[in-house]
């Protein structure tokens, strides 16, 4: 593969798209460097975490230490789930008839039923353990595994000629990354966005440089990535802004509920 | 050439990653470590834009709390430090503006003159070494794009705020904005 030779303001985009200052000249110029040079996503990235590493610079005053106590028991409150397992084992024990509690006046037949019992719950609680690790490390796996069908998804997007990328923020630190190929007019969306109930939506908006309201461009609802048609072929052209509300399903296609994400610049 | 992220990530016993597994397990004490390693820098950020302790420590609660219960860090978009300070300077910024007043504003820069004299600890080596490089890195800009990416940054302006308020043109923000930057990503990619 052949790649074209990089323009001489290359790093001045990638600063400008970390600073989220690009005109939109400036930003197409950046899609298509992307698209012919896909490795250079990761200088982009870069220029994000320098960015990142500004506040490094600042003096670091202490936190109050009864800040910490105050988290660390906020967390250990969310534990509920091991919580009540302990819980429920130790009322069970305090429950235990008294005559019962010296060994030696339980015969062995019924020691043999308690050890038993005692060796049941304790696999119990491994296994509730166990099972707890396997889900987590099964959500690890789940995340790289979507992480990795977004940014193919993207890549391929990205590689349609003149497709047109934005970077979204949400209101509620939500972030996003759209692309329009305008060629076959098809909207890809990547985006952290929670599930809405049934019946609400999330609904794309194109501002259109010269046009009095706001072109419906397609629903869809939450999810790591959706894709699809844009009902309007302008979503692709002249578009100065992008934008994400909720909406009930069953609305007309005119934005009246909340702006939960935008385009940068 | 290329800069690591994680060349400059701070050395201790167990990486941001074995944490963050742990953190995932429901182990609270891997939670406690992360705040070790992280606390001053989110709290300091905090107290940066919002210029008052109390709002600083509820900033630093969300984003620790956030991190506890959502587990929404992705490590294939960046390193955790990252990830902490853009949300930490997000929800930073979101206060701010919600409460732009005018005596608030007076008294935010009353408290950066006290945060002034407020002395770094030295407790965290790895942590500190990696300050004093981006300290450097910051002091090597020349002034006028160290101020505009400063202003940028902490306050979230966008360039034609920042415009106004220095009364330049637009164009020199976003030259001074964007030289400041690759000038400090070429010094920070030098020194690590």
């Amino acid at each position: 593969m052949t790649y074209s030779p990089l323009p001489e303001n290359w790093q001045e985009l990638m600063a400008g798209y970390a600073l989220g200052d690009l005109s939109s000249e400036e930003a197409e110029s950046l899609q298509r460097l992307l698209t012919e040079n896909p490795d250079l996503t990761s200088e982009a990235d870069q220029f994000q975490e320098v960015l990142a590493l500004m506040p490094y610079a600042l003096p670091e005053p202490e936190p109050p230490p009864r800040l910490r106590d105050t988290i660390l028991s906020h967390a250990q409150a969310d534990k509920k789930p091991v919580g009540i397992f302990r819980e429920e084992r130790s009322l069970l024990d305090s429950q235990k008839p008294r005559e019962n509690l010296p060994w030696r006046s339980v015969s062995w037949q019924n020691v043999g039923g308690a050890i038993a019992a005692l060796f049941l719950i304790t696999l119990a609680i491994d296994n509730y353990r166990l099972h707890q690790q396997t889900q987590q490390n099964q959500t690890i796996i789940g995340q790289l595994q979507q992480t990795a069908k977004t940014n193919a998804a993207l890549t391929a997007a990205l590689q349609q000629p003149n497709a047109k990328l934005y970077a979204l923020e949400g209101t509620q630190k939500t972030s996003g990354r759209l692309v329009i190929d305008p060629a076959q007019n098809q909207v890809t969306i990547v985006n952290d966005l929670p599930q809405l109930p049934k019946g609400r939506v999330y609904r794309l908006w194109a501002i259109v440089a010269n046009a009095t309201k706001p072109t419906y461009c397609g629903e869809f609802n939450g999810g790591a990535i959706a894709s699809w048609f844009a009902p309007e072929a302008i979503c692709g052209k002249n578009v100065t802004q992008m934008l994400i509300t909720a909406e009930l399903a069953t609305d007309p296609p005119i934005p009246k509920g909340e702006l939960v994400m935008k385009s940068r610049g | 050439m290329d800069l690591d992220p994680s060349a400059i990530k701070p050395t201790h016993p167990s990486s941001d990653l074995d944490l963050l597994i742990a953190l995932g397990n429901g182990q609270v004490n891997a939670l406690g470590s992360l705040y070790d390693r992280y606390s001053r820098l989110v709290y300091g950020l905090a107290y940066k834009i919002l210029g008052n302790s109390e709002e600083a420590e509820d900033i630093t609660q969300e984003v620790f709390l956030t991190l506890w219960r959502r587990n929404a860090y992705n490590p294939s978009r960046g390193s955790l430090s990252s990830f902490l300070t853009t949300m930490t300077r997000s929800r930073s910024i979101d206060k701010l503006r919600s409460r732009c007043t005018k005596l608030r504003f007076i008294q935010r820069w009353q408290g950066m003159v006290k945060n002034e004299a407020v002395a770094t600890p030295l407790d965290r080596a790895a942590i500190g070494e990696r300050s004093q490089l981006v300290r450097d890195a910051m002091s090597q800009l020349p002034e006028s794009e160290r101020l505009v990416l400063e202003i940028a940054y902490y306050e979230g302006l966008s360039q034609s705020e920042i415009a106004k308020r220095l009364n330049i043109p637009l164009g020199t923000v976003k030259t001074r904005s964007r030289q400041g930057l690759l000038k400090l990503r070429q010094t920070l990619q030098h020194q690590v």
